[in-house]
């Protein structure tokens, strides 16, 4: 849980960075229960990673209210990545 | 009167976009602005490539597209029964006290009564078509017209978080005239105060848009699965798959890339400009059913249209 924490974190470190963002954060600032405006991401700043792993997903997902309510946090935006990549991967393997 | 008895159905649709094609580039301080507004994000990955540009004054090209919605239709301008315009809050600002006069009067619009519905942002085409439709309560009414525009006179306006504006004009016809053509088999708008002061979040975001698709979805019969397509407000790529995804659109049913990314974000018109483009590259068959939407900070509209086949006569 720790490793896959650890991932996704790395991801959207690397993700946010290659869109110019975090120029003073570290990975290690991204814990799960910060606030995500603590670490300079604002909305439109987590739509566009969430909207990357969107388009790279297959078959139709649809967000939980859950998911959206917890984009507020760096947890709940990695919990929405990782929930993302799990949809996409079963509907690979049902097509 | 009743003249012909049969229920309305919604066609001719049409569009008149912004005669200069122009590059984002070409805004004065482009960099700065993009720098101060955007995502953080370079432009090119948002989806659009170009906008239009209206080179004059708003009258010639509103003209122009219900010119050709009455000729799609086959319908002469003196029969026209009412014209509802729709527009955002500035482009409502921008119209001059003479534009509907000057209207009528050029398209031969003389006993068409004038509306407008505006102060609903993006969303006010969707409430516009809703209103038009409910003329038809009335026994008399044959035609109505229903136009959405939207422009913007600075260019240094064109550039927001969410998208990038373009110009556009497009129109539709609502008639009794029995043959093939849409129904609207529901309409629903939200409204959500946090976003209208830039107080909102993704959870009242996404509230106000499933109550409203809820509510669309309930008075049609029609689930989201049953959709054949959905034209959405043309924001930057990455917004539209987000908003869709946390309303419960399946990303696979949206059609709005080319329009995006050849005209921008053109406010009101641009359900109808992704409806044209579908009607233009796919076709729309008897039965298919479209989901129309619009998202504006504080607001959510939807419309559901259901395709008629030649000679039906669904009810109103």
């Amino acid at each position: 849980m720790v490793a896959a924490m650890d991932h996704y974190r790395q991801r959207l470190f690397d993700l946010a960075r290659a869109e110019g963002l975090f120029s003073d954060a570290t990975v290690d600032d991204l814990q799960p229960d910060t606030p995500r405006g603590a670490v300079g991401l604002t909305s439109l700043n987590v739509i566009l990673i969430i909207a990357k792993y969107l388009e790279q997903s297959a078959g139709d997902i649809a967000f939980d209210s859950a998911w959206v309510a917890s984009l507020e946090t760096i947890g709940g935006i990695i919990t929405v990545m990782e929930n993302i990549e799990a949809l996409s991967a079963e509907s690979v393997s049902v097509a | 009167m009743n003249r012909s008895g049969a229920a309305p159905s919604i066609d001719a649709f049409a569009a008149v976009l912004g005669d200069l094609e122009c590059d984002p580039q070409s805004i004065p301080g482009f960099d700065e602005l993009w720098e101060a507004l955007g995502p953080g994000a370079d432009l090119a990955t948002m989806g659009c490539e170009n906008f239009r540009k209206m080179s004059s004054p708003i009258e010639d090209y509103v003209i122009a597209c219900i010119d050709q919605t009455l000729e799609r239709h086959g319908t002469a301008a003196t029969d026209v029964d009412h014209i509802v315009f729709s527009m955002t809050d500035a482009t409502l600002g921008l119209v001059g006290p003479d534009f509907v006069v000057d209207v009528l009067k050029a398209t031969g619009m003389v006993r068409c009564i004038p509306a407008v519905i505006s102060y609903q942002q993006c969303c006010s085409s969707l409430t516009a078509l809703h209103y038009g439709w409910q003329l038809f309560a009335s026994d008399a009414t044959e035609h109505v017209i229903v136009v959405a525009f939207d422009f913007r006179s600075d260019d240094r306006d064109r550039l927001r978080p969410f998208a990038l504006f373009g110009d556009a004009v497009t129109s539709c016809m609502i008639s009794r005239r029995s043959g093939s053509g849409l129904r609207l088999a529901a309409s629903a708008i939200t409204m959500d105060f946090d976003g209208l002061i830039g107080n909102d979040s993704f959870a009242s975001r996404q509230k106000a848009s499933r109550t409203a698709l809820q509510a669309a979805s309930d008075d049609a019969g029609v689930g989201l699965d049953a959709l054949t397509r959905v034209f959405p407000s043309n924001l930057f790529k990455p917004l539209t798959l987000f908003n869709s995804a946390a309303a419960g659109i399946d990303k696979a049913k949206l059609h709005f890339d080319t329009t995006f990314r050849t005209y921008g974000h053109c406010g009101n018109p641009d359900w109808m400009l992704n409806l044209l483009d579908f009607e233009a590259t796919v076709g729309i068959d008897e039965a298919d059913t479209f989901l129309a939407v619009a998202s504006a900070p504080g607001f959510f509209a939807c419309n559901l249209l259901v395709a008629q086949g030649p000679g039906s006569n669904n009810g109103g």
